[in-house]
């Protein structure tokens, strides 16, 4: 499965895009057999992925977040690993530094000793929590996926993928994220707190002595073919027109983004809707992206990108609220 | 961010696809031919509902549009003469709407749209067009597996139930106008009449319809303000028409009527107009000399007339103002009979009536007579020869045919045809001297003008005696009949009561008197009662025929100002706000009025030997015939008052030419500032052979030169009002509409007057005095 989709024939496409959306189901299936309900975030969190972007998760404690990703990284058979973020975490306890080392032959030497960011996913658990300096330790890995430490730099595997969460009520002692590393991320997804089946389901699931275990579906190979493939996933001028018509319109001059935003999304943004709707397109079997897609996939890729005025904090307006308004008008 | 909004979403790309199937190429109709299929039922359940859709609001449209139609005809602000036009209109409104009803088509680009988001097709359809239509085509292997799955999919896709028949909208709207259709239709609609009072016109008691409100579709040829006018005269002449009993004066009024409403609604242009106002004045009944019933007020007249007929000259003539009458001259003859057998008659009733017993019927004859309403006399007169023969008491009998004698006594001032004649007499002895000897002495002279003063002055006050005079003897012929009748009558009952002296015998001879003398005032006052009823006809019809003449003469005036009106009201209303730059204008434009025609270089000699002996003849006229009218004396006044505007001495010039020269090149008719300065009559023509007078058109602009404004106290001297409303507007109306017809106002201005008048006219019921 290494040919690009732009190189294969119409039987091998056919072959491929059926391949892609059954392991794409399997994938979610696998997933779904540990984290209970969540299916809009489990469906970022997969989109994310495979669209070769980052995801931050916002929730309260206890809602799966990080069950989620370490799911994850087990069905896609990746590397994981998690940074607790802290106020005191340095840059260096990300990426790594260089420490004075036994070179074997009584010498002494400096070898770059690898962070956590040395891997597939990286969970950077409560964000947040870590100081700016901190926090921009992950920029370059998460825009170019390589680390640059002293005069060394050094490139990063493939996959990479970072899925940081942070906490939206205790926000005491914390460091909001800047816009810059909050462009970064593709969609900033909101885990809302379970439903009362879902609860029930969660008890009886996890309330007992057995554990679940998740069985791989996916490899990083399979990651990365399937990212090909999507991106040559056809997609209509409208479609494209309305992802750019609403990026625009949270700079609007008029209507809820005057009322209610600061600062519009960046062209980042029309690139993760793009992408994003071609690979929910794949995900759901289909092979063409269409204006559900890109309609579907705005506020993940959006919330986070505007910035609210204070008449939208002082009417209690959230970002959610305001990409809803804006999408009504907007239309099709 | 709201134009992105308004941006219609899909534009770019369906102008990228051209959304044209014409543009599809053989291959992509054929991959993508379940897609276009199911595409081609889409756009046609779409036409089908759209359709419907316009045609409920078109004819909703419609609906209401004739409604309010319905109501503008019924409350006559539009005439239901335009019908017809508002068939037609209606009918082209109809084609066109229904072409834009049907002529309407869905994109492709659109339909796909449409169809993906009525079948959840997550843009499957639009995608495999785009595909399919783009060039250089993208990977293909990508756009056959998309349309395979498009194609697949659009195969499934059940129309009916992504496209479901809706309701059409605006059926709402479609049952409104169908409710106000059958309302405008079928309700009475008496609120929406016309309200106003009614203008009283002289004796004939006629209602003229008030302007109906608002709404005016004639043809711009005239004025609002005229239209207004004009629409109204049509009204007083339908009016008269149902009044009238003369056959021929009917025909003529709605021939003249017919020609108003014509104007009225722009069905002629200006010159038909006038060709046929024209030729209606033309043909105006008792205009002709076949019919001398208008000039004398009777066919009988001219028997009646010997004097008149013998000399060849009419008095008026004899006045001075030529031989053959003008129609002017004809109407204001016509309208002195009638005011002057009205006026005495009137006059002998009221003081026959003094001593008539006191009751409702003296009353009633008295009211008559202050309105010199001879028809309603007439009636009354019958009314009381009914009752003679019923219950009326010896003693009333007795003082009612005093009555009837002092009338026949009165009717008729015997003193003014003797005193018109003296002065007819002398008028023509100083004009025959004149003539003898080339001119006449300053006594002779003074002679002449006081004569000829006198003589305005009678036939003003007692009009054409001899016109007058005929109708005046059969009604004191009538009246004299029946109270002699009365007289023989009692003599007999007294004769016979001295002879027999037996008490039965007298009471029989009593009896018998007393029916005789019923049966004689009764026959002799319905004889007295017939005459009158018929003066008062003849009389309606000869208003009626001046009434038309004067309507019919306002529009040809109205029509010939019709495109010199905007400039007039511009001028007036700069001279309103008292522009003096502008005002300075004015002397140029009368110097250059007044500045003469350059001889040309070679004419002919003999042509300026009979121009000036063409002249010289006018002179003489005009001094032989003298500047006898009185308006004519008072227009030379203002005129040489200015001193610039026209020469002296233009005898000869017809009096109303004059009048309308003026002013059309001045103010008001003698009314300069130092009008009256001059010294009219005789004088001019000396001074016009003295000088080296040439004829030339005299030109000048409409409204031009200044104006004099009085506030005339008098009648706010004399008191409070003691009379009602209506009876004062009554009176003032009537001479307010003679000065009209006589002075040479500007149409424009006439039109004002009227236009005052009708805004002070009483209106409501008799509680409004």
């Amino acid at each position: 499965m290494s040919n690009k989709g732009s190189q294969l024939d119409e039987a091998q496409l056919r072959e491929r895009i059926d391949w892609v959306s059954e392991r794409l189901q399997t994938l979610r299936a696998a997933i779904g057999e540990v984290i209970v309900g969540q299916h809009d975030v489990v469906e970022g969190a997969i989109i994310g992925l495979f669209a070769g972007g980052h995801v931050l998760l916002e929730g309260v404690p206890g809602v799966g977040k990080t069950m989620l990703v370490r799911t994850l990284s087990s069905a896609v058979s990746l590397q994981f690993s998690r940074v607790q973020f802290t106020p005191d975490l340095m840059p260096t306890d990300i990426v790594g530094t260089h420490v004075l080392a036994d070179d074997g032959r009584g010498g002494r030497t400096f070898t770059f000793q690898q962070g956590p960011v040395f891997t597939n996913i990286l969970l950077a658990d409560e964000v947040n929590r870590a100081t700016p300096k901190t926090q921009s330790a992950l920029l370059e890995a998460m825009a170019e996926g390589r680390v640059t430490v002293g005069r060394d730099t050094f490139q990063l595997d493939k996959p990479f993928f970072v899925m940081a969460t942070q906490n939206p009520l205790e926000m005491e002692g914390t460091y909001p994220l800047p816009e810059a590393q909050l462009d970064r991320f593709m969609f900033k997804l909101d885990v809302p707190f379970p439903s009362r089946e879902d609860l029930h389901e969660i008890v009886a699931r996890t309330v007992r002595n057995e554990a679940r275990e998740v069985q791989p579906v996916l490899h990083g190979e399979d990651i990365l073919t399937i990212r090909e493939l999507a991106l040559d996933c056809p997609i209509a001028h409208h479609v494209v027109d309305l992802a750019i018509r609403l990026v625009e319109a949270t700079h609007g001059s008029a209507g809820a983004a005057k009322q209610y935003l600061r600062a519009g999304a960046s062209p980042r943004a029309v690139q993760a809707l793009i992408v994003g709707a071609k690979m929910r397109a794949l995900f759901s079997g289909r092979v063409n992206a269409a204006v559900e897609d890109v309609r579907h996939l705005a506020t993940p890729v959006l919330r986070h990108r505007v910035l609210l005025n204070f008449d939208a904090e002082a009417d209690g307006v959230n970002p959610a609220q305001v990409l809803e308004a804006i999408i009504a008008e907007v239309g099709n | 961010m709201p134009q992105h909004a308004a941006r219609p979403s899909g534009d770019a790309a369906s102008r990228l696809i051209g959304a044209q199937p014409a543009r599809f190429s053989d291959q992509a109709r054929s991959r993508i031919s379940g897609v276009l299929a199911a595409l081609g039922g889409v756009r046609r359940r779409y036409w089908l509902q759209r359709s419907v859709g316009r045609a409920v609001r078109i004819i909703a449209l419609g609906g209401l549009l004739a409604a309010s139609l319905a109501v503008l005809i019924r409350s006559g602000t539009i005439a239901s003469d335009m019908d017809q036009r508002i068939e037609w209109g209606a009918a082209l409104v109809a084609g066109l709407g229904l072409l834009w009803a049907v002529a309407h088509r869905l994109p492709w680009f659109r339909a796909a749209r449409l169809l993906d988001a009525r079948a959840q097709g997550f843009d499957r359809a639009s995608t495999a067009l785009e595909l399919a239509s783009s060039t250089p085509a993208r990977d293909p292997a990508w756009v056959q597996v998309q349309a395979e799955r498009a194609n697949a999919w659009a195969q499934d896709v059940d129309l009916r139930a992504a496209l479901p028949w809706a309701r059409p909208a605006g059926l709402a709207e479609l049952a409104i106008a169908l409710v106000c259709l059958v309302i405008s239709y079928a309700l009475p609609l008496a609120w929406l009449a016309p309200s106003g009072g009614a203008a009283e016109v002289a004796a004939l008691s006629l209602t003229v319809p008030p302007a109906p409100k608002g709404f005016i579709s004639a043809a711009a040829l005239l004025s609002k303000d005229a239209l207004e006018l004009v629409r109204q005269d049509a009204a007083l002449l339908e009016e008269i028409e149902r009044q009238v009993d003369d056959a021929e004066t009917k025909k003529w009024l709605g021939q003249v009527r017919k020609v108003l409403r014509d104007v009225e609604r722009g069905r002629i242009d200006k010159r038909t107009a006038l060709e046929q106002l024209g030729e209606l004045d033309q043909r105006r009944p008792g205009a002709s000399g076949k019919d001398s019933e208008t000039a004398a007020g009777d066919p009988r007249d001219d028997k009646a007339q010997p004097g008149s007929a013998k000399s060849g000259k009419s008095p008026s003539a004899v006045g001075g103002e030529g031989a053959p009458k003008s129609a002017e001259a004809k109407a204001e003859q016509e309208r002195q009979v009638d005011r002057a057998v009205s006026k005495s008659v009137a006059d002998a009733m009221t003081k026959a009536l003094e001593k008539a017993p006191e009751g409702a019927m003296r009353q009633a004859l008295k009211r008559a007579a202050e309105k010199k309403d001879l028809g309603l006399m007439g009636k009354l007169l019958e009314k009381l020869a009914q009752k003679a023969q019923k219950d009326m008491s010896d003693k009333e009998l007795s003082k009612w045919m005093k009555v009837a004698e002092k009338f026949a006594d009165k009717v008729g001032d015997r003193k003014v045809p003797a005193k018109f004649k003296k002065l007819e007499e002398r008028v023509r002895r100083l004009q025959a001297k004149r003539k003898r000897q080339g001119g006449l002495g300053q006594a002779d002279r003074r002679r002449l003008a006081s004569s000829r003063r006198q003589l305005q002055q009678l036939r003003k006050e007692h009009g054409d005696v001899q016109g007058a005079k005929y109708q005046l003897q059969r009604l004191q012929k009538n009246a004299r009949k029946a109270a002699q009748e009365m007289r023989r009558t009692r003599q007999e009952a007294s004769r016979l009561k001295r002879k027999r002296g037996k008490r039965a015998l007298r009471e029989l001879r009593r009896q018998q008197a007393r029916q005789q003398m019923q049966r004689s005032l009764r026959r002799n006052m319905q004889r007295a009662a017939r005459e009158m009823r018929r003066q008062g006809g003849q009389q309606r019809t000869r208003q009626a025929r001046r009434i038309g003449q004067r309507r019919l003469r306002d529009l040809r005036d109205t029509l010939r100002q019709s495109g010199r009106r905007d400039r007039a009201r511009r001028d007036f209303e700069r001279r309103a706000r008292n522009d003096r730059r502008k005002r300075g204008q004015h002397p140029k434009q009368n110097q250059k009025m007044t500045r003469r025609t350059p001889k040309k270089p070679g004419q002919d000699q003999s042509r300026e030997a009979a121009e000036r002996r063409a002249r010289e003849r006018k002179a003489r006229q005009a001094r032989a015939g003298g500047q006898q009218g009185q308006r004519g004396q008072q227009g030379q006044r203002g005129q040489r008052g200015k001193g610039r505007r026209f020469r002296l001495g233009e005898g000869d010039m017809p009096h109303r030419t004059r009048m309308r020269m003026m002013s059309q090149g001045g103010s008001q008719p003698g009314q300069g500032k130092e009008a009256g300065q001059g010294a009219g009559g005789p004088n001019q023509g000396k001074r016009k052979r003295m000088a080296p007078a040439r004829t030339e058109q005299v030109k000048g602009a409409h409204g031009e030169g200044p104006s004099i404004k009085k506030v005339f106290t008098e009648a706010a001297k004399r008191g409070f009002a003691r009379k009602g409303w209506r009876e004062v507007y009554a009176e003032y109306s009537q001479v307010a509409e003679e000065m009209l017809e006589s002075e040479g106002l500007p149409v424009g201005r006439k039109a004002l007057v009227k236009r005052y008048f009708e805004l002070i006219r009483p209106r409501g019921g008799e509680g409004q005095r």
